[in-house]
């Protein structure tokens, strides 16, 4: 097939070559903020969505606010029934899948404060309780993760007597959540505490407990499934932290508070 | 790039957006998304990430985005028609394409206008797939994908718009020598 009229000049252009040269001509651009604002769109997208997005999210957070009423109704120690969205945790009974040899999450690589905050698009808080982490990873562009080693934190002044896992790692995990679940916890025989932070509702899993990262298909990362205990999950406007190996509670609860 | 994207190093994705950012908007302006390309442009790379893990590694980023785009210039025009007159639709897309200050090249100012003035005056359908095809110079097969038809429909579809292109070019003509007249 030919693009050419038959019966056009020489030195004429074709329509197809002057539509060509028209686009070539166009001026239009794209904003000088485009990455900015596209990825502030990524890191929280609920809040400058089109319509039907929004109305999706409302629906994420209706059911996570029918879950949270459930859980406030509950007696304050109680174990839970069925799965119960908090923040960015879906927290379900009984056992889940066996532990990784080396729990790892997708992507997760070493990085630094402002580093973390660049791909996570969140501002990263650090616990002043604890002073500054050992070390910084950031995973699936949506995890950072603060490490302290169990035994070296001088800087947990806030409470005194505490623990701090004698040995074990202390990690914090910061995520925006209220787009979806990004752990499954499995609580296997154990129990969730409602607590609270500075005004901020918590859940406070004294007990053995696995933890799985989902994916943002919704898929388990069966690589990632770990055991942990002693942990706090708290939620702050669109951010959820996970505090894991600090106990007791009243000691996790002064780290969680003294979030900067 | 893209496998590290979806990885986790969501700064790797400024990259995209820049090197795709104009071309997304003109795909946009071009299809009717008007005042609301930028809007469009934003949410359809937001959309992009999030679907990004579905692409598959090989296949071509371009014509996958633009379809993105497409799809939500397509419902902001949609949007937009209950309150605007197809009248001032044409209008809109006219004076977007054309800009304040368009760059002179192998046209004359009056052909540009011409064919700006005809493009706005086809059906959307033919006016898509012209513009994928030649004003941003898109393959057979990457407007294909980007409108998510068969590349022999690409083929077809093409031929018969540029046949109503040329009609309507030629009315505009004879329009113009009467009122000359």
């Amino acid at each position: 097939m030919t693009e050419l009229p038959e019966d056009r000049l020489p030195d004429e252009l074709s329509l197809p070559d002057e539509l060509r040269a028209l686009g070539r001509g166009l001026t239009v651009r794209a904003n000088e903020d485009l990455a900015d604002r596209v990825l502030a769109g990524i890191a929280a997208a609920p809040a400058r969505t089109r319509w039907w997005r929004r109305w999706l999210a409302g629906l994420v957070v209706l059911v996570a606010a029918i879950g949270v009423t459930a859980a406030v109704s509950a007696p304050v120690r109680a174990g839970i029934a069925h799965a119960l969205r908090f923040g960015g945790v879906e927290v379900r009974p009984g056992p889940g899948p066996s532990p990784a040899a080396s729990p790892a999450l997708p992507g997760e690589h070493p990085t630094d404060l402002p580093g973390a905050a660049r791909v996570v698009g969140f501002p990263v808080k650090v616990p002043a309780a604890l002073g500054p982490p050992r070390s910084v990873t950031v995973a699936d562009g949506r995890v950072v993760s603060l490490l302290y080693r169990g035994t070296a934190s001088p800087g947990a002044t806030a409470s005194p007597g505490s623990t701090a896992s004698p040995g074990g790692t202390v990690r914090l995990d910061e995520f925006v959540g209220n787009l979806g679940p990004l752990w499954d916890k499995y609580l296997g025989g154990g129990m969730a505490q409602r607590v609270d932070v500075d005004g901020h509702e918590a859940l406070w899993f004294e007990d053995d407990v696995t933890l799985v990262y989902v994916d943002p298909n919704g898929g388990e990362v069966l690589d990632s499934a770990r055991d942990t205990s002693g942990t706090l999950v708290w939620t702050e406007g669109t951010v959820t932290y996970r505090l894991d190996g600090v106990r007791p509670l009243s000691a996790a609860l002064a780290v969680a508070r003294s979030m900067r | 790039m893209i496998a590290r994207v979806v990885a986790g190093e969501r700064d790797l994705y400024r990259v995209l957006v820049a090197r795709y950012g104009t071309l997304a908007k003109r795909t946009a302006v071009l299809c009717g998304a008007a005042a609301d390309a930028d809007d469009v442009v934003q949410d359809a790379f937001v959309a992009a990430y999030g679907a990004l893990h579905r692409f598959r590694s090989g296949e071509p980023f371009r014509p996958w985005l633009l379809r993105i785009v497409v799809n939500r210039s397509r419902n902001a025009v949609r949007g937009r028609q209950r309150a605007q007159a197809l009248a001032d639709r044409a209008a809109a897309w006219h004076t977007e394409v054309l800009g304040e200050d368009p760059v002179a090249g192998a046209l004359t100012a009056e052909r540009r206008e011409a064919l700006v003035r005809a493009m706005s005056g086809l059906r959307a359908a033919d006016r898509e797939i012209l513009a994928l095809r030649y004003l941003l110079d898109l393959s057979e097969a990457e407007t294909a994908v980007a409108l998510k038809v068969p590349k022999g429909t690409v083929k077809s579809r093409t031929a018969r718009a540029l046949e109503r292109l040329r009609g309507s070019l030629a009315d505009q003509a004879v329009g113009v020598g009467a009122g000359d007249d």
